[in-house]
């Protein structure tokens, strides 16, 4: 038995077929799907600062509501780190908005996310507080992080 | 110089400044939103909104040709119309012909859904939005977002087609249309003019207009 599992070519190749199976192929769909996770993870980031927004306008904004879409823009913004690989950048047949730029210049990019996260901590930070004010100038000037990224990365929608 | 006598008045002064806002503020919120300044593109829709709201009133409560029982035609007289030759439509309709008139309901329809889905939309970034989209969710707020970008290239084809058939009646038919709607008077040999509206329905319509366009532009939450 165990000599004609040693001595199988058939068994080993089936091996390694499946360890490709579990193991990498899994990694390679994760590679090429990273641009619609990238998509998705903005997109829950764009409707809770929605929700936010819809808050601070209602005059009567909840401070629980305020406090989860915030902490889910910051848990967001942790992610973003990941969400753009080498690789992932414009190509034939993918959907991105993404510029190439962001490749070539990683340390502006990196600055521009930091910010990014910087503002969405202090405003997830506001909202554990009854500061109405204090609220409404960390949104503002985490929507103006948002702005000053996709004006220079971003590409202009068709 | 033109005979006072071979001239009817055909539009009332609300129902030109209606068409002009319409114009200069439909382009000033195209430029808006195309430069992002997203501020003034909101007061400029809201203001469209009192417009439209206004130009609906008046459409049951204006002069004679501002209003939609006057201009609206049923598909035959349209036919007729669109058979008959120049020479045969004399006396020419006071204000808009059986085509025209619906036209005028189309822009209108078009304008209303430009401004509802406004109203409704929300950006990607869930930054700039309208006054009533907290009313929906993000995905839905960007499908508001997505019709109005593309009602509004809809619009403007049928703004092009308006505009081809008024030069059409200049260069074909040696008719001014323009300026019968700066001036007010439109040069057809003469005869009645519209049938005014008394001032206090004038008032009444621009009342109910501000009023619901306030109401909308703060969500109606007071």
């Amino acid at each position: 038995m165990q000599g004609n599992f040693r001595g199988g070519s058939t068994s080993r190749w089936l091996g390694a077929a499946l360890l490709w199976v579990l193991g990498v192929t899994p990694l390679l769909a994760a590679d090429s799907n990273i641009v619609k996770t990238r998509v998705a993870g903005y997109r829950e980031i764009g409707a809770a600062f929605k929700a936010i927004n819809d808050q601070l306008r209602s005059g009567t904004p909840q401070p629980y509501l305020l406090q989860v879409s915030a902490r889910e823009i910051a848990n967001g913004t942790r992610e973003q780190y990941r969400w753009f690989p080498a690789g992932s950048g414009p190509a034939p047949g993918v959907k991105t908005r993404a510029k190439v730029a962001i490749w070539g210049q990683p340390a502006k990019f990196k600055a521009l996310q930091d910010n990014f996260a910087a503002k969405a901590g202090a405003l997830a930070a506001a909202t554990k507080g009854k500061d109405a004010a204090r609220i409404q100038a960390a949104a503002k000037a985490l929507g103006a992080a948002c702005k000053a990224c996709h004006t220079v990365y971003r590409e202009e929608e068709d | 110089m033109e005979d006072a006598a071979a001239r009817r008045y055909v539009w009332d002064l609300p129902t030109r400044l209606f068409h002009w806002g319409i114009v200069v503020l439909l382009g000033f919120s195209w430029w808006c939103a195309e430069t992002g300044r997203m501020e003034w593109h909101y007061r400029s829709g809201l203001t469209l909104c009192a417009l439209v709201l206004f130009r609906l009133v008046w459409g049951f409560t204006g002069s004679s040709t501002a209003r939609f029982s006057g201009f609206v035609k049923g598909p035959r007289t349209v036919w007729r119309y669109v058979r008959q030759k120049d020479g045969e439509t004399q006396p020419l309709p006071l204000g808009h012909n059986p085509i025209g008139g619906w036209s005028v309901l189309v822009l209108l329809g078009l304008l209303t859904l430009q401004i509802v889905t406004g109203l409704f939309a929300v950006d990607l970034d869930g930054l700039e939005s309208g006054p009533l989209s907290y009313l929906l969710d993000f995905d839905r707020g960007r499908t508001a977002a997505l019709i109005h970008e593309v009602s509004f290239n809809v619009l403007l084809a049928v703004s092009a087609i308006h505009v081809l058939a008024i030069l059409f009646y200049l260069v074909v038919r040696r008719r001014n249309l323009t300026w019968a709607m700066v001036s007010g008077y439109q040069r057809d040999g003469g005869g009645e003019g519209l049938v005014r509206a008394p001032l206090w329905r004038l008032v009444l319509a621009i009342v109910i207009a501000l009023t619901v366009a306030y109401a909308v532009s703060a969500g109606f939450r007071f």
